[in-house]
Order: structure tokens, then sequence, then C-alpha cells
């Protein structure tokens, strides 16, 4: 009996000792995290020169620097002001955004020199993963009090933010306390991994890993960040054995993935063509799933080699083109989000627009389709849904943005045209709009006429309206519905 | 659009391809009249005091019989007789009753006609649950379709699993643009283009997918008797043909 109680004993020291519980070093981060708070204040879409309601939110800063944190760039999208607070103090101290990169989702808070007192504890960041390893996170509530909570690290992967379009190298923490997504700090052992990322997810947590911060932190500090390199093309598996044989792929070669599309912005886009078997990256064999044996993760997406360059390092690309193997070497490029035909997303800035004669015209971007609310994909008009699907990486010289006609204010001056809403503008008096600005000056053109008439695609009815009652009209929908300025055109 | 004051009518924006319409009107003329009946600025027409869209002038005719139009172009007031016509459209959008749908079912690839009974399968929710491109094909299946050779569009609408067809997923509910290079403007090009044995492979293009399907033409062949036992398809095509 006596010896069988001693074999249970042994028997739970082992396995307690196996779930390797990482230790609580909530003391020694009091100096070292800060309880953000954010006040939002960003614009209506459908309503573009209204803002939307205020609103308040909070995230978890990580502290890099004396007076400097890290957290997440969606925390502090839209943000009108940012302040904080540290365990030591009850009061908040102002704070303001030195860098963000939304690519990345991190952005770098400077603390008021004058207004923080005893300066904070930097962390640095270990680039250390052990799979199956538990691991704490900590956060710093609103009253000043440290929380821990608990999971392992699962896997790694690659991931963005819903909205967001590149993808990183991305830590997956399974089992956890408690849902993570506003940048708590991540530690194994007492060594800081990272921060968690925004992830919708209840009981896993995406982790944004130290290879990730540092960089984004080196690169801030030289003063020269450039972002993270964004990927040009698109691809598609290549295991079909019918389509390896009819691109005359020898038997010995078994990497490779088809690229179906090329962009024209971005990673690749000026070196690869569309019908390339991509075979490999920086001598990193990829898959026919897409997939590389990385030196450290097992197997990852491609997608990382891209996203781990800073725009402006070199890649090679290994392709299978014209029945040979070929070397291909570029830049690794970036792109402005705003740059794209569609952007996915517009922050800290109002949208562009311009109200003439009632009718809103602005730029097609999925904020703007996706403020239609839930499954907005299957709401959104099909034909405006196409241009962000197909060619929302694709601008050109000829068309850098599509824009809309949102809908028209009810007016006299409109009359007849209030049910015409989500067309795509082909011209204004005669002129092809190519982007924004060019609304403007298509509107000012033959003066001499009586009308402005503004043209759609799709066999839309086109927009005629009296020039010369467009002067009181504007005024007249300037103080019926509220709108300080009919156009903003950003510089 | 140069009409004189206080005309009434409606502008129109685009003529149905391979309609009797087509050569009779063109975008920008404002019809005033049809069948003497004055046309409102809000496209109705009062029949027996009762105000109705315009379309009841046409519904109201029989297939053969014309329809006398009105209407303005460039300043100048012009009419002319339109024969009533079934004007089908490529993408049929009224319900079918009475009748099998017909299809190609080659190596476990089923192809379809697009039509309202198809995308009515996605249950009671389905214009918002339909994949993209067909919902963008409903809505604008007019002015996006160029083709005046094209009778329908074609959907690949199941895959019955075989070694042959594994990887082919990706293709599901797309229309079908071309095979061998050959444009698909209905089933009947699917069909000769299987019955085609002389080639190596089948190339098949989808509309939105940049990426073709390949298959083996003579795996695909040899594969398709058993594909067919297997999952009980009792013809290849129906109306039936010889492959």
């Amino acid at each position: 009996m006596k010896t069988t109680r001693i074999y249970t004993i042994i028997f739970i020291i082992c396995i307690l000792s196996s779930l390797n519980f990482a230790k609580d070093i909530s003391a020694k981060l009091k100096d070292s995290l800060v309880y953000l708070q954010v006040a939002y204040y960003g614009y209506t879409q459908y309503e573009p020169w209204k803002n939307m309601e205020l609103s308040e939110g909070y995230a978890v800063g990580c502290a890099v620097d004396d007076n400097k944190v890290i957290t997440l760039a969606s925390s502090v999208a839209n943000a009108a002001f940012v302040q904080a607070r540290k365990s030591d103090r009850n009061d908040f101290i102002p704070a303001r955004i030195l860098a963000v990169d939304y690519e990345s989702n991190l952005a770098l808070i400077e603390l008021d020199p004058n207004s923080i007192g005893k300066e904070l504890k930097p962390l640095k960041f270990d680039e250390k993963y052990v799979k199956g390893a538990g691991v704490n996170f900590y956060w710093l509530s609103a009253k000043g009090q440290m929380f821990i909570g608990r999971g392992f690290l699962d896997r790694v992967t690659v991931a963005n933010v819903t909205g967001f379009y590149s993808k990183s190298l991305t830590f997956v923490a399974a089992g956890i306390s408690e849902a993570t997504n506003l940048g708590q700090l991540y530690c194994l052992g007492e060594k800081p991994i990272g921060i968690a990322s925004l992830s919708g997810k209840e009981t896993e947590a995406d982790i944004i890993p130290a290879k990730v911060i540092n960089r984004f932190l080196d690169d801030v500090q030289k003063g020269t960040y450039n972002g993270i390199a964004m990927r040009g093309f698109s691809v598609s598996n290549l295991v079909d054995p019918a389509m390896r044989k009819y691109l005359k792929i020898p038997n010995e070669i078994r990497d490779g993935v088809y690229v179906s599309d090329i962009y024209t912005i971005g990673t690749g886009s000026d070196v690869l063509k569309k019908g390339d078997v991509l075979l490999g990256i920086d001598g990193f064999a990829i898959n026919p799933y897409g997939r590389y044996d990385d030196k450290k993760f097992d197997t990852l997406p491609f997608e990382t080699l891209i996203t781990s360059k800073t725009a402006g390092e070199t890649i090679t690309f290994e392709v299978w083109r014209d029945g040979k193997k070929q070397n291909l070497t570029g830049a690794a490029k970036r792109f402005d989000v705003g740059e794209m035909l569609v952007p996915f997303y517009e922050y800290d800035t109002q949208p562009e627009y311009v109200i003439v004669g009632g009718c809103i015209l602005q730029k097609l971007t999925q904020s703007y389709l996706a403020a239609r609310g839930d499954e907005w994909r299957g709401k959104v008009e099909p034909h405006l849904y196409s241009y962000l699907l197909n060619e929302a990486f694709k601008p050109s010289e000829e068309r850098k943005d599509i824009v809309i006609l949102s809908y028209c204010l009810p007016a006299n001056i409109n009359l007849g045209y209030h049910s015409l809403n989500q067309c795509v503008v082909d011209k204004i008096n005669g002129m092809k709009i190519k982007e924004m600005k060019d609304v403007p000056i298509a509107l000012a053109l033959n003066p001499e006429s009586k009308f402005i008439v503004i043209e759609f695609e799709m066999d839309k009815p086109a927009i005629v309206l009296d020039r010369s009652q467009l002067e009181n009209a504007g005024k007249m929908i300037s103080q019926t519905y509220g709108i300080g300025k009919l156009m903003n055109i950003n510089e | 659009m140069k009409l004189p004051a206080d005309t009434e009518g409606v502008v129109v924006t685009s003529v149905m391809m391979n309609s009797s319409a087509e050569n009779v009107l063109k975008k920008n003329d404002c019809i005033t009249e049809v069948d003497n009946y004055d046309v409102d600025n809000d496209g109705m027409i009062v029949i027996y005091g009762q105000k109705y869209s315009l379309s009841e002038a046409i519904e109201a005719k029989q297939i053969g019989e014309t329809v006398e139009v009105v209407f303005w172009r460039d300043g100048k007031k012009e009419s002319a007789q339109i024969t009533i016509q079934l004007n089908r459209p490529v993408f049929e959008f009224a319900r079918m009753y009475d009748s099998q749908p017909p299809y190609v079912c080659f190596a476990g690839l089923t192809f379809v006609s697009a039509s309202r009974n198809f995308l009515e399968t996605w249950g009671r929710e389905w214009i918002k649950d339909i994949p993209h491109i067909l919902r963008y094909l409903l809505s604008e299946s007019q002015t996006l379709n160029t083709d005046r050779e094209r009778k329908e569009y074609v959907i690949l609408s199941e895959i019955l699993p075989a070694q042959i067809n594994l990887y082919d997923g990706e293709f599901l509910n797309k229309p079908l643009a071309s095979i061998n290079d050959q444009p698909v403007r209905s089933l009947d090009d699917v069909r000769k283009a299987f019955q085609n044995k002389e080639c190596e492979f089948y190339i098949l293009k989808f509309m939105s997918s940049e990426a073709p399907l390949l298959l083996d033409a003579k795996q695909a062949h040899a594969q398709n008797d058993e594909i067919m036992k297997k999952y009980n398809v009792p013809v290849w095509t129906y109306p039936e043909e010889q492959l």
C-alpha cells in the first residue's frame, strides 16, 4: 500500500514537471508594461464628411526604450489621442505615435518625457521558439494591476490581421487561459518572445514574434524604415500530374507552384510572368503546396520568404520558364496600401470625396464595401466587388483609383437620379476619370456648357446637372445635410 | 438630350444583344410613345386610366406581332416598328419547370447551364450565398457578354471524385470560358470539345480563374465509363449524344 502511494506521488511529480509551467515574472515586468488608453475618431464611409462616434479602447504597451513602448498598429488605427498609465503612477501620461506599420501590425509609441517620471525598463525580445513549451502572457490593467495568463506554443505559421494584406511570421499559442489580442506580452520562461496580435480567436493567440518586432525596431531606430516587402503576384498549387506534364516539368523536379497572376505592384511583379513555375526563393525550395522547409520552424508558407525582407533588399526567384530553370533577381518591394486600385484600408486620414449637385463621388476601398456590415461580400454590388477581387493590386497610369457615385443626397438639382448609386464613374464632362484628383479638374471643364455630365460604366444612365444651379444647390445641400466642405482631396 | 421642352419619356441605356430591338433603338434614344401610349418620365403608361410599366404594352402582344415606338434621337423625332420576339437572356432568370436540365458529365466533371434553377440550389438565401462570379454574371450578364454567339454560360457544377479530377476542386462553380482555346458559348461546345479525342490535353479555362484546369485526354476517356458507373450517371450528356 505504502509503495503504491510513493509511486503515485513520483508519477504526479513527473507529470507536473513535464507540463513545463513557466515562471511568473509579473513583478519584474511592472516597470516594462504600460496600459494605453486610445480615443478613436475615424470617419464614416457613407458620409465621409462626418466623423464616427468618438470611442475608446485600450492596448498593452511593452517598453523598448526609456520612454517608448511597442504595441499593435491595429490598436492605434484612427487614434485621435493616446495616453499611457504606468504601474507606479495613478495619473495618465500623454503619448504620441512615433511610427506605425499596419502590414507588420506594429506601432511605436513615445510617452511624454517630461511627464514620465521614473523611466521605463526596456525589454529585449528574444527570438526563441520551443514547440509545446508553456508560455505566460502579461498585461497591466487600467487600475495598475499586473495580470498573468498561460498557454503553450503550438505552431508557427504566417498570418495577417483581417483587412490587412501581408502575412508575416506568427507564433500560435494554444490553450490560452484568456483571449489576447491587444499587445499582451508573451514570455517563454523569463524571456519576452512577442506580443499578442489582433486575431479574434478565443482559445488561441497569434503572437507577433521577436524576429518581426526587432526588425521593425531596428529599422525605425536607423531612421530608414522602408516597411516589409509585399507579395506582387499570386500562385496556385501545382500538384496535378496533368498540369505538371503540360508544363513539361521533368519528373525529377518535384517542387514548384504555378504563378497564376502578376500584379502591377509588389515584390516579383517586375520579374515574374504569369505561367512561370516558382521553384524557390533565395535558395529555399518551394513545394507544390507553396511551402518551404524553414531551418527553424519546419515548413512555412513561402510568403514568409518575402515578408521577412525589408523593402529594397535583394530577392532571387528560381523559376521554370520556357522549358528550363532560370534565376531571376530583383529588389524586394513594398507598396503603400493607398497605391492599390482598391485600397484594403485607409486609416488616420479622411476619405476623399467630392459632392457635386448632391452626388457623392468617392474612392472605392475595401473599408467602404465592408461598411455594409456582416457578410458584406454577399451584399455589395457585384461589379464593385469584382474590382476588389480581381483588380485591387493592378493600378496603372490609366487608372489609379476607382471613383464611384456612392449615392445622391436628394435635392431639386438631382431630381430623377435619387435611386442611382454604387456606380463606377467613367467620364465627367467627357474626361476619363483615372483618380479622385481628376474629379475637380473634370468638373471645371467646358465652362461654356450649360451642363455637367457624369457618365458611368455598365450602361448606367448618365447624370446631367444644370451648371447654373450648382452653386446655389451646393449651399443648400451643405446647409440641409450639415456638410462643412463639399470636397476633400488629399494632397 | 436636345428634347423639346415638356417632352416626357425614358432614356435607352442599353439595347439587348441579339434582340429584335437591337437594330432599331440606340443608347441615349429617348422613348416617348409605345403603341400610341405616351411614356411618362418614370417609364409608366396609362391604360384604361391605370398606370403600368411601359413593358406592359409589349408583354400584351404575341410573338410575331409588332409594336410601334416613337423616340427622339439627336434632336429628331423618329418612329419604328419592333417585332415582338422571345428574347432569351444568356443567363436564364426565369424558373424552369417540367424539363430535365441539360448537362455534360465527363471525367467526373459535371457542367450545367447557368440558370436560376441552378442558383436556387444554394438555398433560401441563394442571392447572398452564391459565389461572387455567379452573382456578377447574373446581375450584369447583358453588359458583360460581348460575344454575339453566346447562348448561355456553362458552369462546372459538380465534381464526382476520381483520380483524374483529384485536384480540380478550386474550379467548382466557375463559368467555363474555353476548352483548348475554343470559346465555350453553350453546353454543345463542351460536348464537341470532349468528343474530340485527337488532343493530348483538354485545357479548360474559367472566367475569374487565372490558372487552367488540365485533363489528360487519354486518361479522361479511359476513366470516364468507370466514373459514370460508380456514380450511377446514366448518360454522359443530356440530351444524349455519342462520346
